[in-house]
C-alpha cells in the first residue's frame, strides 16, 4: 500500500481537484482492490490495476457530483490568474509541489472528465500507451485519438498562463 | 505532411512510442513553423508540471486504511461472504414463506366451530325439556339434586 499511495492520492486529486474527496477517494480505492484481490489475475503490473480502479472510482465520483458547479477557466483566471501563471511558467523544480498539483487540478476539472482520465494516466501516472489500452479496454488507436484532443485541449486551456506576454499583446 | 496535420502530431514529439521517421519530419517542421514551435514548448512545460506535482506521502494513510477495513475483516474472513449473506437473507426468507403458506393451510382447512351443547344432549330423546325455566315443573326438584 505504501508504495502505491501517493500515486493513487495524486491520480485522485487530479481527478477530482478536491483534497478531501481525494483523500477519502483514495482510501475507499485502496479498500475496493483488497475486497477484489481476488479478481486480480496478474495479467497487467498490479499499480496498472489499482489505477484502473483509482479512474473508476473517481469517474463514479465525479458523475454523482455533476450538478456541483465546477470552476469556470474564466474564474480561475480572474481569481488565481497571476498564482497560476508563476507556477506554469517557471522551469524551476516547485518549491511547493502541492500549490502545482492544486493549480493543475483546477485547470484539469474544466477539461471533460475522459479528457481528465486520459491526462492524468499518461501525464501523471505515466502509463505507456499499451497499458492506457488494457486499463481502459479500448484500442491503441483509440488511445492516441482521445491522448491528442485531451493534450490539445489542456494546451488551449492554459495557453494564457503560459504565455502571459503574448496573450497580454 | 502539412501544417495541420504536424500540428496535431507535435504533442507526441516527445513519446517514447512516436516512431523514429515520424519524430523526423515534426523536427524539420519546427525549424520553419514558429506557432508550432511555441505550442510544443507549452505542451513540454505543462508535461513538466505533471511530473513535479506529486502530492507528498500522508504518514497516517495506511493507519485510516486500515481502520476502515478492520470492520470488515473482523466480521467475515475472505470467502464466507456468500455463506453469511445466505444466512442473513436466505433462510429467514425461506422460514417466513413457510410461516405464511402453514397459516394459509390452517385457515383454508380448519373444521367448523363445535357446539358441545348439542354434542352433549345429541342421544339424549328429551333433551329439549332439560331446559330450565319458571314454568317447568319439576325445576326445584332438579336444583335441589
Amino acid at each position: 500500500m505504501r508504495k502505491h499511495e501517493v500515486r493513487v492520492r495524486t491520480q485522485c486529486f487530479m481527478m477530482l481537484s478536491n483534497t478531501a474527496e481525494a483523500e477519502d477517494a483514495a482510501q475507499e480505492v485502496f479498500i475496493k482492490a483488497y475486497q477484489s484481490l481476488g479478481a486480480f489475475h496478474g495479467k497487467a503490473a498490479f499499480s496498472t490495476w489499482i489505477y484502473r480502479i483509482a479512474s473508476n472510482y473517481c469517474l463514479d465520483v465525479l458523475r454523482k457530483r455533476q450538478r456541483r458547479k465546477t470552476e469556470s477557466l474564466d474564474a480561475l483566471r480572474e481569481k488565481d490568474g497571476e498564482k497560476a501563471e508563476a507556477l506554469l511558467v517557471s522551469m524551476a523544480e516547485p518549491e511547493y509541489p502541492q500549490e502545482t498539483a492544486e493549480m493543475l487540478a483546477q485547470v484539469l476539472s474544466t477539461l471533460p472528465e475522459k479528457s481528465r482520465e486520459m491526462i492524468v494516466l499518461r501525464e501523471v501516472q505515466g502509463l505507456s500507451y499499451e497499458e492506457i489500452a488494457k486499463l481502459l479496454e479500448c484500442t491503441l488507436d483509440a488511445v492516441k485519438s482521445r491522448l491528442k484532443r485531451a493534450r490539445q485541449e489542456l494546451e488551449l486551456k492554459c495557453r494564457h498562463f503560459l504565455n502571459p506576454q503574448a496573450s497580454k499583446r | 505532411m502539412d501544417h495541420e496535420t504536424l500540428k496535431e502530431k507535435l504533442f507526441f514529439y516527445k513519446d517514447p512510442e512516436t516512431p523514429e521517421a515520424e519524430r523526423q519530419s515534426i523536427a524539420a517542421h519546427l525549424q520553419t513553423c514558429e506557432e508550432c514551435r511555441v505550442t510544443l514548448k507549452n505542451w513540454e512545460k505543462l508535461q513538466a508540471k505533471f511530473s513535479q506535482s506529486v502530492l507528498k506521502s500522508s504518514p497516517n494513510f495506511v493507519f485510516q486504511v486500515m481502520e476502515r477495513l478492520q470492520p470488515e475483516t473482523q466480521q467475515a474472513p475472505a470467502g464466507a461472504g456468500l455463506i453469511s449473506s445466505l444466512f442473513r437473507w436466505l433462510f429467514p426468507a425461506l422460514g417466513y414463506s413457510f410461516a405464511i403458506v402453514l397459516m394459509f393451510v390452517v385457515i383454508t382447512h380448519r373444521e367448523a366451530p363445535v357446539n358441545t351443547e348439542a354434542l352433549l344432549l345429541a342421544d339424549m330423546p328429551n333433551a329439549s325439556q332439560w331446559a330450565l325455566g319458571n314454568q317447568s315443573p319439576d325445576a326445584g326438584d332438579l336444583l335441589d339434586m
